[in-house]
């Protein structure tokens, strides 16, 4: 089943094929759970989310047509099951998530909103003995506002084309690129702030 | 891991190809199943297959009601419910000779018009069991039975 495409799996998946169901679950369970892991900052809820998000595609399957890309849709569907967490944990309408926390802490810049994060971030001497490169690297994506957040997981976790997270976010390429750089110096400082740098990175 | 599409590397994403993809647990697959249910849902129409049901049913629905008023005319005229009255009043006399009846009953019926009849109740028959299968319908339903 390797060599099928994801729209004769869909076309399989529409006759009740199971096998291809479980196939596509294969196909697709690694690059989701990246993405909602790196996003939501839990593997417990990114689970939760990639359950969600299969159960959701099994139940609407029959709907989606045959030339629809399935990829996005699939993403589509485990971002904003995300979302929902998000609000779920924070009952704030998400576009507000950003201004709020920054109103609240009295941020004036994006570079400030790093600052936003530094409490919740293990101290230093903490980090050097329980923590390496991988979490310092997730930790600066869960630091990131969720407008930004998302664009990076999807980037760097989920490894996919600024096109394609267009397609998922439902906003044009250059929109995706404006955000994912303005989340890059944010990600710059958080890294610097706990001493990563290539250089010691290796 | 760093995505396909060649864009300018900066350290950030140098520092980020270095990123290891986690591994979902390894019981998700078996999570999904197992909370799945049952029953595969039962397809449904699209958006525009919906719509040209709605259409044909709505078209077959008339086109019933204007044969059955035509028909009820048709067969006063030709005689055949005279015929049928006759066959009810009396049932031994039919039973005596029931070939002579139903010749002229079958004679008297019109029966281009029954057969157009026929065709647009099992197009409206047909279109609106289509209809039932779509996602509006179904949650009107679940919802009735609730």
């Amino acid at each position: 089943m390797a060599d099928q495409t994801d729209q004769q799996l869909l076309t399989r998946i529409q006759r009740g094929d199971r096998r291809a169901y479980e196939y596509l679950i294969g196909r697709y369970q690694t690059p989701l759970f990246n993405f909602t892991a790196r996003f939501l900052g839990n593997a417990d809820a990114a689970a939760d989310a990639c359950q969600q998000t299969f159960i959701q595609f099994f139940l609407h399957a029959q709907e989606l047509r045959p030339d629809e890309p399935l990829g996005p849709w699939l993403f589509r569907v485990a971002r904003n099951r995300c979302i929902d967490e998000i609000r779920r944990q924070h009952p704030t309408p998400f576009s507000q998530m950003y201004a709020n926390r920054a109103a609240q802490s009295g941020y004036q810049s994006e570079d400030d909103y790093v600052d936003l994060f530094a409490d919740a971030a293990p101290l230093p001497e903490d980090l050097a003995e329980r923590a390496d490169l991988q979490q310092i690297l997730a930790q600066a994506i869960a630091a990131l506002p969720p407008k930004y957040r998302e664009v990076v997981a999807l980037r760097y976790a989920a490894d996919l084309s600024f096109a394609e997270i267009g397609a998922i976010l439902g906003l044009p390429e250059a929109t995706v690129k404006t955000q994912f750089h303005r989340a890059k110096p944010l990600l710059r400082a958080y890294l610097s702030r706990y001493g990563v740098t290539e250089e010691r990175s290796g | 891991m760093y995505p396909r599409d060649s864009q300018p590397r900066d350290e950030v994403d140098r520092l980020y190809s270095q990123l290891r993809p986690l591994a979902p647990p390894p019981d998700l697959s078996a999570r999904i199943l197992a909370a799945l249910p049952a029953e595969r849902p039962t397809p449904v129409l699209s958006a525009s297959r919906q719509r040209l049901w709605g259409w044909v049913t709505a078209v077959a629905a008339l086109m019933l009601l204007g044969l059955c008023i035509q028909l009820g005319s048709q067969l006063e005229e030709s005689g055949a419910l005279s015929v049928l009255n006759e066959i009810f009043a009396d049932l031994g006399n039919f039973f005596a000779s029931p070939s002579d009846y139903l010749s002229t009953l079958a004679a008297a019926l019109p029966w281009g018009n029954i057969v157009l009849a026929l065709l647009a109740l099992s197009v409206f028959w047909y279109g609106g069991g289509q209809l039932t299968t779509t996602p509006t319908t179904r949650k009107m339903m679940t919802r009735q039975r609730q």
